[in-house]
């Protein structure tokens, strides 16, 4: 039977349309899970062996499945960036600078983006697919029938999982980029100030804000990384093959790190 | 097993038909089912054909307490599945023990024997040692060497219709709805006997049982199931098979 087609008018209306309404039901799925996971999170009767087995486990994945990255990352990260701004602040004699430039730069902005991309990357694609599946081959009315509650088995712990992984992951990416920053710049002869003095500048420089954006930051980008790979991977069709959904996924997440890296340390100015 | 005379009621359906909502589930959701008349006492066994797989899935569904109900009432254990709280119905679900239809309920990113005692390490407070030890000596009486400790898709299909039967077996529930446990070639002595044999045994402490199936010899003509009554899901909702089989061949 010959399908009939909408008027051009509708049809353009269509398309503009269809990605907002989507981009906005991934939006509210999100915020929503995100309320659910606060509210579940707090009452005592949420933490069952279960949920605890699985938010061990998550946890696990994110940190070993990261760590490796991390710190190769994080090591790159303190030649190309750390040991410049020590080297170039030294010829032009600005030492005392070193400090702010890179709370500015590395402790604010890049650590936190790039540990949500190697978040993603690692551990947001597993859940994406691992979701996807769950959700594909009908597991999700399976895990019903079996008085499981799919949320509160699945995505709560996860969330929570990946933003205490982003926290660990984010420390640790900081250390190790200082250290490595740090020790290129004393071997390579760049670097006057001993340990201790270059640890005061860059301690000094941190302002109170910083001590309470750094943690939320990471922590609201981990817990984002779950968010949007659950919404991606559950709300998956039997039609939706990896192909597509790891794609949509990752696009999900990289705009939800940015949004959020952004967003966060506009309020804070 | 005993005829229902005064025993207490475990499953009771009364003109019990799904709302078309697809927010509780998927594909189930799809397939409508009319108004279901099912009573089920302590020991008794419904053997049901559902010549539509998927109408066999939301049946299984509805006695589980899944959809919410257009019309009818739909009870477990005497309880109004509607009446109750999500998780006062989830802990009521946890009394189930459920085959599912194709050979599914693993999840990808456990093992085998983890979502064996998934559902019984959620729902109660029995040392894990003791479920552990309990579901291996299941799994050796269904044939398997122990709990399956691999992946769902690196376990052989009949070792996972067997660690099937072993997780809706385990914990002794009160209802055990089987869909289809035994099709998909999965009809063979090594896994038909034990399956029966755990089946009188849960009779016997009182559980009932709606067992779904296609209208194969090995299941229909099992005398283990003899005294199962027998139905047949039909537009018209729940028909005694003979009056099915009556009506067809008028």
């Amino acid at each position: 039977m010959e399908q009939r087609r909408d008027p051009l008018p509708l049809r353009v209306l269509d398309g503009i349309g269809a990605p907002v309404r989507r981009g906005a039901g991934v939006t509210l799925s999100v915020a929503a899970l995100g309320a659910g996971t606060l509210a579940e999170a707090v009452r005592p009767g949420t933490w069952r062996r279960t949920v605890r087995a699985e938010f061990r486990r998550s946890l696990r994945q994110a940190l070993a499945g990261g760590l490796g990255t991390t710190l190769a990352t994080a090591a790159l990260v303190g030649f190309g960036m750390v040991y410049q701004a020590l080297y170039w602040l030294g010829i032009v004699g600005q030492q005392q600078l070193v400090g702010s430039v890179l709370v500015t730069v590395l402790v604010r902005e890049t650590a936190p983006v790039l540990v949500g991309f190697i978040l993603l990357g690692r551990s947001g694609t597993v859940t994406v697919a691992e979701f996807g599946e769950t959700a594909a081959t009908g597991q999700v009315r399976i895990l019903e029938g079996q008085g499981l509650d799919p949320f509160q088995l699945l995505v709560l712990p996860r969330t929570l999982a990946y933003a205490v992984a982003a926290f660990t992951l984010g420390m640790l990416f900081l250390a190790t980029a200082l250290a490595t920053g740090y020790l290129a710049g004393v071997s390579l002869g760049a670097v006057s100030d001993t340990g201790g003095e270059f640890l005061n500048n860059l301690v000094g420089a941190l302002g109170r804000r910083d001590f309470v954006l750094l943690p939320v930051k990471l922590l609201l980008i981990g817990a984002l990384v779950a968010l949007t790979a659950a919404v991606t991977g559950l709300s998956s069709s039997p039609h939706d093959k990896p192909a597509h959904l790891l794609p949509r996924g990752f696009v999900r997440g990289a705009l939800a790190v940015l949004t959020t890296s952004a967003a966060l340390s506009a309020a804070a100015t | 097993m005993s005829g229902s005379g005064a025993l207490p009621l475990v499953l009771e359906l009364n003109g019990a038909r799904p709302a078309s909502d697809a927010v509780w589930a998927d594909a189930a959701a799809e397939a409508e089912l009319p108004a279901i008349d099912l009573r089920l006492g302590a020991g008794e066994a419904a053997l049901i054909e559902a010549p539509d797989q998927r109408q066999g899935r939301a049946l299984a569904a509805l006695c589980a307490g899944l959809p919410p109900l257009a019309e009818g009432r739909a009870c477990f254990l005497g309880q109004d599945w509607a009446a109750l709280q999500r998780p006062q119905a989830e802990t009521l679900r946890g009394r189930i023990g459920h085959v599912f239809a194709e050979n599914g309920g693993w999840l990808p990113h456990l093992s085998v024997e983890e979502s064996i005692l998934l559902p019984r390490l959620h729902h109660s407070r029995e040392p894990e040692a003791r479920l552990r030890e309990a579901a291996a000596a299941l799994a050796r009486r269904f044939g398997l060497d122990g709990l399956p400790e691999g992946r769902p898709a690196e376990i052989p299909v009949l070792d996972l219709a067997r660690a099937a039967c072993v997780r809706a077996f385990l914990g002794d529930p009160m209802l055990l709805l089987l869909e289809g446990p035994l099709q998909r070639g999965l009809w063979t002595e090594a896994l038909a006997r034990p399956l029966l044999g755990a089946l009188a045994e849960a009779w016997r402490r009182g559980a009932a049982c709606v067992w779904l199936s296609a209208r194969i010899s090995g299941v229909w003509d099992e005398p283990g199931l003899r005294e199962a009554r027998r139905y047949r899901l039909t537009p018209d909702g729940l028909q005694a098979a003979d009056d099915a089989a009556g009506q067809a061949a008028a």
